[in-house]
């Protein structure tokens, strides 16, 4: 049986790898980190939203392949 | 929903509520840059342009000297006697009437000094009290052949037909046509294109590419993290990091000192001095000798008319039209020649060595790898050759003359050369003459065989 996907995890990591992105853009002077942030924070939610309907559906199939 | 759930939920969204927070308070309360931000080291967003025109006299013909930044500096040929000079401002800043009222803060500032003229800006006061991202560009028309001094930053400098140029600049190109005595340049994320330059030459640059042209001093470059492309020049030294040389037409000696630096240089009318590593030196059409250290990259070099020194570890080694004679130690690495006209001494292990059409006496010890043998014309010179772990090819042109020694320790020996008159004939040595006699030729291996045939003769080609 295959491990149940923890969306917290998915959504944490990418947050932190898009954070550290953006920082290191800035540092180098492409780009404003205030202004990308506050643009892009709300993508977190909509990743995190992604991955809970996507165990919802997995969790759902195994239970009727199981039955 | 678990409790782990929520806290990412209220990290989450905390995290966003101040980013918004401090967002909303940087554009309410003007905290931090507001109209304009810096990208790539440039100001960008609306901003407006303002322009100053001021002539000053040059009596003395002295040095001109500027100092400026986040704007570049043009100096052009004009008028005998004066300098005029354009200052134009650029201020990140909105609406218009703002952007003119800080503008007319923003001033030129032009001193004598001994004989010259220090032209710079007020920029330093100017920004002092209010954060607004401005740039002051300097347009300046000076008389033809009149000695330089630029200092810059973030911005590009561009100089045409001045008498001695001494410049430096960050963040930008320099860009220098026509300069009548010396010119020393020192740069720094930037590109850098020299050409027309009568006297001497001398840059320092880190972080950007260097091209040079037509000049008729010696060249001194030191370069880090960058390629350097240089035609028509005098005497070049390069020293050179994690960057490529391009050589054309260098008038006088060539000397490249590099560390992960790749050479190709090409037509050079005095010695060839280079020693580099992790990337390959092509030399070809080089008058004077050839001296060439190389770690981890291929080694070529072809129409040589002095002597060729090579030392090369873990790669190859190939050789064209030699007219110098040579001396090649590789180790881990072959040799691949032809056309040598004057001889060559050779050391190498870890693969072949094959020397087509060559002329002159021959020394080679093979370590690891066959040696295989094809004179350009009758054999008379000297050649000694020992293998260790490899066999030893020779063909034998008509009208040879030599004394002849082979032994395979444990190879075989297959001579079979008509007119060589055989004298010793055992299992693992054959000894007899060959044209009546003459200096030796000597093969020997240990771990291979020994095959002499007779080969035709073959004109080898000179530089």
């Amino acid at each position: 049986m295959a491990p149940r996907i923890r969306s917290e995890g998915i959504v944490a990591g990418f947050s932190l790898i898009g954070l550290g992105l953006l920082w290191m853009l800035s540092n180098l002077g492409w780009l404003d980190l205030l202004t990308s942030v506050r643009r892009w924070w709300p993508l977190v939610l909509v990743v995190w939203g992604a991955a809970e309907l996507l165990n919802t559906w997995t969790v759902r199939n195994r239970r009727e392949v199981s039955k | 929903v678990k409790a782990g759930k929520l806290l990412v939920l209220v990290l989450v969204l905390s995290f966003g509520a101040a980013i918004e927070t401090a967002w909303s308070l940087r554009e309410k309360f003007g905290l931090g840059p507001l109209g304009w931000h810096v990208l790539g080291g440039r100001f960008r967003g609306p901003s407006f342009t303002f322009e100053d025109e001021e002539t000053h006299e040059l009596k003395g013909g002295g040095t001109v000297e500027v100092d400026n930044a986040f704007g570049a500096v043009t100096m052009v040929p004009g008028s005998a006697g004066e300098v005029k000079v354009k200052l134009r401002k650029v201020v990140y800043l909105s609406p218009e009437s703002e952007a003119r009222q800080f503008a007319s803060g923003i001033h030129l500032y032009a001193s004598p000094v001994g004989g010259g003229l220090r032209l710079s800006t007020n920029r330093e006061e100017a920004g002092r009290d209010r954060y607004v991202g401005f740039e002051t560009h300097l347009e300046i028309a000076l008389p033809a052949g009149t000695p330089v001094k630029v200092r810059n930053e973030h911005g590009r400098v561009e100089v045409h037909d001045v008498g001695r140029a001494e410049l430096s600049n960050s963040f930008e190109p320099i860009e220098v046509k026509g300069v009548d005595g010396d010119a020393v340049l020192q740069g720094r994320h930037g590109n850098l294109s020299v050409s027309g330059v009568r006297g001497a030459l001398t840059v320092t640059a880190r972080h950007g590419n260097l091209e040079l042209q037509d000049v008729d001093g010696r060249s001194e470059v030191q370069l880090e993290h960058g390629n350097l492309k240089a035609s028509r020049t005098g005497p070049l030294l390069v020293t050179l990091s994690h960057g490529d040389v391009e050589a054309r037409t260098v008038r006088g000696d060539l000397e490249v000192r590099g560390e992960h630096a790749g050479v190709d240089a090409e037509e050079v009318s005095g010695r060839a001095q280079v020693a580099t590593s992790f990337r390959d030196v092509r030399l070809a059409k080089v008058d004077g000798a050839t001296r060439v250290k190389a770690k981890h990259g291929k080694v070529q070099a072809s129409d040589v008319k002095g002597e060729t020194v090579v030392t090369s570890e873990f790669d190859g080694v190939t050789l064209a039209r030699i007219a110098g004679p040579v001396d090649v130690t590789v180790t881990h690495g072959g040799l691949q020649a032809e056309d040598l006209a004057a001889g060559a001494r050779v050391k190498s292990s870890g693969d072949e060595v094959i020397l087509d059409r060559f002329s002159g006496a021959i020394d080679v010890d093979a370590q690891r790898g066959g040696v295989d043998l094809r004179p350009a014309g009758a054999l008379t010179q000297p050649m000694e050759v020992k293998a260790v772990h490899g066999g030893i090819r020779l063909a034998v042109p008509d009208g040879s003359r030599f004394q002849f020694e082979a032994a395979a320790r444990h190879g075989e020996l297959d001579v079979n050369v008509p007119g060589l008159a055989v004298m010793l004939s055992e299992r693992s040595r054959v000894t007899g003459s060959m044209g009546g006699g003459g200096n030796l030729v000597r093969l020997t291996t240990e771990h291979g065989d020994v095959n002499v045939s007779a080969g035709a003769s073959v004109a080898a080609k000179t530089p």
